[in-house]
């Protein structure tokens, strides 16, 4: 894997510098010719990368699938508009979700094998590893709604590495109505096990001196509506850096020079961003679960 | 189609985001996960339950396998007991049985020898009364006459009382 990257990078250096030269030589034999030529070629690449990633991660009411435009219907609720290409997506990743739940739990056997085998794995790992340690006697409880956050999540960043797939944890809004269930789910365990005045009590820390508590209480909750909004981010910010990587990654193919390592660049990317799926699912469950769990218990 | 509208926050984009994960998620956790946790609870359950019951059997046994080593233990014991007893009782057997057979032993050559006595006199009584039969007889045909065999005899015995 080392080696691997050394080789690229010593490619990706001499590619670069030849087309530097290349270049120079071009300016230095006709400048006026090779100048206007040069801000065409960049220009046309630029245009290029900017029309890519907007295809590729903008929101919009037109679906592209195995080459065909779907025209999505626009349902407008006064300002609100509803159906979105990234929102289909973010159903069909809880759809693929459901289905393989479903497909999973159909069977019926006490030697589970197969997908049901796989989905054990993943629940016994969020149950034992993330979910007790925070919830303690509510992890079981709540264990289907972190399940159902994971795999969606997860299979929704998985979406968007397939051709023509979306990721709609790529969009701003999908990822802050996520952080918006868990700043409910927050507030509701936190209510529920400590009730309102317990849960309001947790924005007052104790031993601070009178005189600074308005202030700590600004902070608190400051810290207490930045944790979602970090979530919103952190899953979006991700999502959407990994696919603008492998789109202007992918764009440089139009330089013969750059074929070669763009594509080998693009694979690797591709490669993390599976890792990168998985770690975001995996970081926004646990920091719900922790979230839930100090609203549940503050830590004194 | 400006690149900034990635950053753009549509309300109705949010809500229609949460009220449908609310809802898929609800109906996942109702077809798809209940289904599976319930049989991992029933095979965790199962399991913890064959290991409890394992250990108790173990318990048990081991618990067993002691007494059952102390009843041997004790068997044995009890069979040496046995055998050491039953030795020295044969041991008193065999002495008794040799003192009394000794005893019998000598009182029946006792009574042979005073068997041997007695018949050997009877013997001697009727050898000489034999002889004395024979020599009366003897006598008689020596002498041709009749003689009282009761006054010969008298002498005989008479002669042989002086002989001897």
């Amino acid at each position: 894997m080392r080696r691997f990257g050394i080789i690229l990078f010593l490619i990706l250096v001499v590619g670069g510098s030849l087309v530097l030269a290349e270049e120079d030589a071009g300016h230095a034999a006709a400048p006026a010719e090779a100048a206007g030529h040069g801000a065409e070629h960049e220009e046309g690449i630029g245009a290029l990368i900017i029309e890519s990633l907007s295809h590729h991660l903008v929101d919009g009411d037109e679906m592209e699938l195995f080459g065909f435009v779907i025209h999505l219907p626009t349902t407008q609720i006064g300002p609100l508009r509803l159906i979105t290409k990234h929102q289909v997506w973010w159903l069909i990743a809880m759809l693929l979700v459901f289905i393989v739940a479903v497909a999973a739990g159909r069977q019926k056997t006490t030697v589970p094998t197969g997908l049901r085998n796989t989905l054990e794995v993943l629940i016994v790992f969020l149950r034992d590893e993330v979910l007790r340690p925070n919830l303690h006697g509510r992890a079981d409880a709540l264990l289907p709604y972190f399940l159902s956050l994971f795999t969606c999540i997860f299979f929704s960043n998985l979406l968007g590495l397939l051709p023509w797939g979306t990721t709609s944890t790529g969009n701003l809004n999908v990822t802050a109505g996520l952080a918006l269930c868990t700043l409910g789910l927050v507030i509701g365990m936190g209510v529920r096990q400590n009730g309102v005045l317990g849960f309001l009590a947790e924005f007052t820390p104790p031993g601070v001196p009178l005189w600074l508590m308005p202030l700590m209480v600004v902070v608190e909750i400051a810290s207490f509506l930045i944790r979602p909004f970090a979530l919103t981010i952190r899953l979006f910010a991700n999502m959407l850096a990994g696919h603008a990587v492998i789109a202007v990654v992918l764009t440089l193919i139009v330089s013969p020079l750059f074929a070669v390592p763009s594509v080998a660049i693009a694979v690797f990317v591709t490669l993390l961003e599976i890792l990168v799926a998985l770690i975001q699912a995996y970081i926004f469950c646990i920091l719900t679960a922790v979230f839930v769990g100090l609203a549940m218990h503050p830590a004194h | 189609m400006g690149f900034q509208q990635v950053l753009s926050i549509e309300p109705g984009s949010v809500l229609w985001t949460i009220a449908t994960f609310l809802v898929v998620a609800w109906l996942i956790g109702k077809f798809g996960w209940k289904p599976i946790l319930s049989g991992l609870k029933a095979r965790e359950d199962s399991i913890r339950r064959d290991l409890e019951t394992a250990r108790a059997e173990r318990e048990r046994s081991s618990q067993l396998l002691a007494e059952y080593e102390a009843a041997m233990a004790n068997a044995k014991k009890e069979a040496a007991e046995i055998i050491q007893k039953a030795q020295e009782s044969a041991g008193r057997v065999l002495e008794t049985a040799r003192t009394e057979s000794k005893d019998l032993s000598l009182k029946m050559i006792e009574r042979a020898k005073s068997e041997i006595e007695r018949d050997s006199e009877s013997a001697r009584i009727e050898l000489k009364r034999h002889v004395a039969d024979l020599t009366v007889r003897a006598a008689s045909r020596l002498l041709q006459r009749a003689v009282d065999p009761k006054e010969h005899e008298r002498l005989i015995l008479d002669a042989l009382k002086e002989d001897r």
